[in-house]
């Protein structure tokens, strides 16, 4: 299955080119519109100059005339005004056209018509205030160059006007195209816009399945190793009962087998003996020597036996087999060892558990813990009615209880006696700090404890 | 599994020809021993080189505990000296020891145990045995116990004819 992102690459860049040319068409159409904008008011500007022209200079005009009729100084007032009107008017329309070259040629002619008609109004007043007026009805040129001032403007407006006609037309071309433009990218990038969430969907889609089917498959595992370690903690716990009934097994022939053999021959050996009388006192030596190895034998088997199963556990009981245990340690180790030791009631099979558990933490402390005192407590669990608890306890090394330790297998398989018979085992350790061991174990109802009992008591005394 | 006198003597039918032939009145003034022993091959050996050996008779045996508490507690079987052994095919030897010392206090009961440590010996010494032996190094002593034993008894009680001439 592929990376839908991954499909269509061209997607990101397509949609930038989209976006810049929707951006110049929109920049583009907007200087358009405010040239536009700007052509309408310089037309509607230039329309109002030219009539303040107009009206200024015919103003001007009529002002000479009455001043030259009446030659009164007053009326040369508003003719100064008028005057500084056209002037103003005709300093308004350069203003206005600066940037038509088009329409120099026209405006410089306009500008000379002024000009030339103001100082044609200038000279006739100066006459008149000479006193040699002329006829004020004759040799006027002003209509002519009035008539040609207004042609001049009315050509310019026109001008204007053309040119603002065009760049309507290219305005509106541009507006056209703008309004197609975004109307196409809009529905261009609309399209990307679903491609692109349509995409991320089924990506997102895909990862769901996939964390689906990663989550199954890790499920599966999950139930596959607890099935696992299930069977290996059965396997374990029936290798642990295995090893101890074929223990006990071996226990039990060589004890009712070899041993009795042995003490039989032991016996016959008496017998030949008596019967030897003392006459041949080589035959003597020869028996001496055939008890010797006997004895020798039997010695070996014992060690054996007990070694493979403590025959006193079950006759005379837990603390004195605890007791014997920790006492041939002391004796063997030189630690010093405390006991405390209550009467309990315990199955056979959960004693041989506490009994192994014992040896094994023995066995673990005298080989790496380097102790010089032990504690053993064996009775009912305080905060736990109905359990027996049994603890070891060391003043010696300890060990980092979170780390691998070196009798992982020992303390698994200690953990596993205690879990077979229904306990639990704990082990707490420090650097420096000694070990404790605890185990609990269910206490045997009470009622069934009639093989044990004059065993137990004998224990008291 | 307990035998009656009627099967013990059967077996030492089957001895006789390694023990010298005795007058069946003299066999009578043995002193009487019930042996509490699993194990066969010992069982025939001990009862064997006791009557061989020493001026007793065993009058019976048991395998196990129930058994032989039944062949005890009967006041009608007579026995002056009880061997038991501790480790039995079921049972304890211990409970036996114990039930008998409370029954019949005169009886002389000796164990002989397999694993006869300090232990044990304090165990049974308290139970009330008279003398603890260990099954396989002190089977001499045991059988220089018992016959140490019955001559003592035998003189304390003597029968009708001497029973010095058992004495091997």
């Amino acid at each position: 299955m592929s990376l839908p992102g991954n499909s269509n690459p061209f997607v990101l860049p397509m949609a930038a080119v989209a976006a810049l040319a929707l951006i110049f068409i929109s920049e583009s159409s907007y200087w358009q519109s405010s040239d536009a904008l700007l052509q309408l008011r310089n037309i509607q500007q230039l329309g109002a100059q030219s009539e303040q022209l107009e009206q200024a200079l015919t103003s001007a005009e009529t002002h000479e005339r009455a001043f030259r009729l009446s030659a009164l100084p007053a009326d040369l007032l508003p003719y100064a005004a008028a005057r500084r009107g056209s002037v103003e008017a005709m300093d308004g329309l350069a203003q206005t056209l600066r940037k038509d070259k088009a329409a120099a040629p026209r405006l410089a002619e306009l500008r000379a018509l002024t000009q030339r008609r103001l100082l044609d109004l200038d000279s006739a007043i100066a006459r008149r205030r000479a006193g040699r007026d002329d006829d004020p009805t004759s040799t006027d040129p002003g209509p002519a160059d009035m008539a040609r001032l207004r042609a001049l403007t009315r050509i310019m407006l026109d001008e204007q006007t053309a040119d603002r006609d065009s760049t309507n037309r290219s305005l509106s071309r541009t507006l056209l195209l703008n309004r197609l433009g975004v109307a196409l990218l809009s529905v261009v990038l609309l399209a990307a816009l679903m491609l692109y969430l349509r995409k991320s969907d089924g990506l997102a889609r895909t990862l769901a399945a996939q964390q689906r089917l990663v989550k199954a498959a890790h499920d599966r595992l999950e139930v596959q190793v607890a099935q696992r370690t299930a069977e290996l903690t059965d396997l374990t716990r029936h290798l642990l009962i295995a090893r101890e009934d074929e223990r006990n097994r071996l226990a039990r022939n060589l004890h009712d087998d070899l041993g009795s053999l042995l003490t039989a021959a032991k016996l016959d050996a008496a017998r030949v003996k008596s019967r030897l009388g003392t006459a041949q006192p080589e035959a003597h030596q020869r028996l001496a020597d055939l008890v010797d190895k006997l004895n020798g034998g039997i010695a070996l088997g014992r060690a054996i036996i007990e070694d493979l199963r403590p025959s006193t556990l079950s006759h005379l009981g837990l603390a004195t087999t605890l007791t014997i245990l920790l006492r041939e340690f002391a004796e063997r180790s030189g630690v010093q060892v405390h006991t405390d030791l209550q009467l309990v009631q315990l199955t056979p099979s959960a004693e041989l558990v506490i009994f192994r558990v014992v040896q094994e933490a023995v066995t673990n402390l005298s080989k790496y813990a380097n102790a010089s005192q032990v504690w053993l407590t064996l009775g009912p669990a305080p905060d736990r009615p109905g359990w027996v608890a049994v603890t070891v306890r060391d003043n010696g090394d300890g060990f980092d209880a979170d780390a691998p330790t070196r009798s992982a297998y020992g303390l698994l398989g200690m953990r596993f006696r205690a879990e077979a018979e229904g306990g639990s085992l704990q082990m707490r350790s420090q650097p420096g700090q000694g070990t404790l061991v605890s185990v609990w174990l269910p206490a045997r109802p009470d009622g069934s404890a009639a093989t044990e009992a004059p065993c137990a008591t004998a224990a008291d005394t | 599994m307990t035998l009656t006198l009627a099967s013990c003597t059967g077996m030492r039918h089957c001895d006789d020809d390694a023990a010298p032939a005795q007058p069946q009145n003299q066999a009578m003034q043995r002193l009487k021993t019930y042996l509490v022993e699993d194990s066969p091959v010992i069982r025939d050996s001990l009862i064997a080189t006791l009557q061989d050996l020493t001026p007793v008779q065993v009058v019976g045996f048991a395998v196990d505990e129930r058994s032989a508490l039944r062949w005890l507690e009967n006041p009608e079987h007579e026995a002056d000296l009880v061997i038991v052994d501790i480790f039995l095919k079921a049972g304890s030897g211990l409970i036996v020891l114990q039930a008998c010392a409370l029954w019949q206090p005169r009886r002389t009961l000796v164990v002989l145990s397999n694993y006869a440590t300090v232990d044990i010996r304090q165990r049974c010494l308290a139970l009330g045995a008279d003398r603890v032996f260990d099954k396989s190094t002190e089977i001499e002593a045991l059988i220089d116990y018992c016959g140490q034993h019955a001559r003592t008894a035998t003189l304390r009680h003597p029968p009708a004819n001497g029973s010095d001439q058992a004495a091997p």
